[in-house]
């Protein structure tokens, strides 16, 4: 691995300050590695992509839809960290809304990992399968044709899909170092959530006792 | 090579060389029990993995495909190690992984990585990364990698252009949909 320059560590500490304040958290090593693969300009141009693929899908989806098609496209790149990272995200905007926890356990998102792609979609089907999920299941289902089976886009939100589908290809290239190994309880919400120590307290308990309900406890 | 040429299984059957590469039947060259190589007379050296894949198992196959690439000459042969039934995958495995992927990746002209299951998508893509090699790549399916194997840009080149085209596609979008509106 090349060794960073004076000018390139003080930029990737500035994106690393930047990072805590905008969103609240921060990536590690993560920027690191973008500015050795990217370059300063390549990773600027990679955080101003992300921003604004984020922010279209957010205004065309929502929050809470946006965090777990993001989740889901990185799940099938085999990205662990943005996985459990903007499922965690999606489930602290749905439990803010509605008080609900949301249908994937970031606890089984590795599990889901390890199924075949056919198996993880048949689940993914079980878990959103209420009719209050029907638009949302819709468009993970026409992502997963746009990702697995080479579908044209040609729908209306296709090209987002899309765009969200190669962005987060691009993207997890640098995520993987933290990726590879990421475990639920040690990944920040991601995005641009920044979620108050109150709400997340009372998602981990609500989450715990649904663990609880659910296996009888 | 020329673009289209007879299946060397199927006489008659007329195929690119891609098409050639990946549906003809290798033929075995080494076994282990956690990995079997195998190779086409036309340069496809193929890996299957499977089972729980530990770090003795990934030094023997580390060896192995040393040797076996050693005698040919670099940049002929296309590698593409199928997970498709691996079932674990050990840090100690991946990490040999990583140093094999750095010492193909100056004599193999370009590398595939199948796997149906995202975490070993996930594993490879570390491997890739980490070698670094930019003629590496995962893919979920064989069909899927075929086209890279036949293809000569550098990964991050092609994610980057793939990101960007996506994206600007979607600037295209909220500029008409801002003009019509």
């Amino acid at each position: 691995m090349s060794q960073l320059s004076l000018f390139q560590r003080s930029f990737v500490s500035a994106m690393r300050a930047l990072t805590r304040v905008s969103a609240g958290y921060d990536m590690g090593p993560i920027q690191e590695e973008m500015v050795r693969i990217h370059g300063m300009r390549g990773t600027l141009r990679l955080m101003k992509l992300g921003a604004e693929v984020t922010s279209t899908l957010t205004g065309a989806v929502g929050d809470y839809t946006a965090q777990t098609l993001i989740g889901i496209a990185a799940l099938w790149n085999g990205c662990r960290y943005c996985v459990i990272g903007h499922i965690y995200s999606a489930n602290l905007h749905m439990f803010k809304e509605t008080g609900n926890v949301g249908p994937l356990d970031e606890e089984s998102l590795i599990d889901l990992m390890y199924m075949t792609d056919t198996e993880s979609y048949e689940a993914l089907a079980k878990s959103f399968s209420g009719p209050e999920d029907a638009e949302l299941w819709r468009l993970i289902d026409r992502m997963f044709q746009l990702r697995f089976h080479d579908l044209t886009p040609r729908e209306g939100n296709d090209d987002l899909l899309k765009a969200t589908l190669a962005y987060w290809e691009w993207l997890n290239e640098c995520t993987i170092i933290l990726g590879v190994d990421a475990k639920p309880g040690r990944v920040p919400a991601l995005g641009y959530m920044r979620p108050a120590a109150e709400l997340i307290q009372k998602y981990d308990k609500a989450r715990k006792a649904a663990r609880a309900a659910a296996t009888g406890g | 090579m020329t673009a289209h040429m007879s299946h060397p299984c199927r006489p008659g059957l007329k195929l690119g060389r891609d098409r050639v590469l990946l549906q003809c039947l290798p033929s075995i060259t080494d076994q282990h029990e956690a990995w079997t190589l195998s190779e086409t007379e036309h340069g496809l050296l193929r890996v299957s993995l499977r089972g729980d894949f530990d770090e003795a198992s990934a030094r023997r196959l580390d060896l192995t495909l040393r040797d076996r690439l050693a005698a040919v000459a670099p940049g002929s042969t296309v590698l593409l190690l199928d997970l498709n039934e691996m079932r674990r995958c050990s840090v100690g495995a991946r990490e040999v992984l990583a140093g094999l992927q750095r010492h193909v990746g100056g004599l193999v002209r370009r590398t595939a990585w199948v796997t149906n299951r995202p975490i070993f998508r996930g594993i490879a893509l570390w491997v890739c990364h980490c070698a670094p090699d930019s003629n590496a790549r995962t893919f979920a399916s064989i069909a899927d990698a075929n086209g890279w194997l036949e293809s000569s840009g550098a990964r991050e080149d092609l994610l980057r252009e793939s990101a960007g085209e996506w994206v600007g596609r979607l600037r295209g979008r909220a500029i008409y949909a801002k003009e019509t509106s």
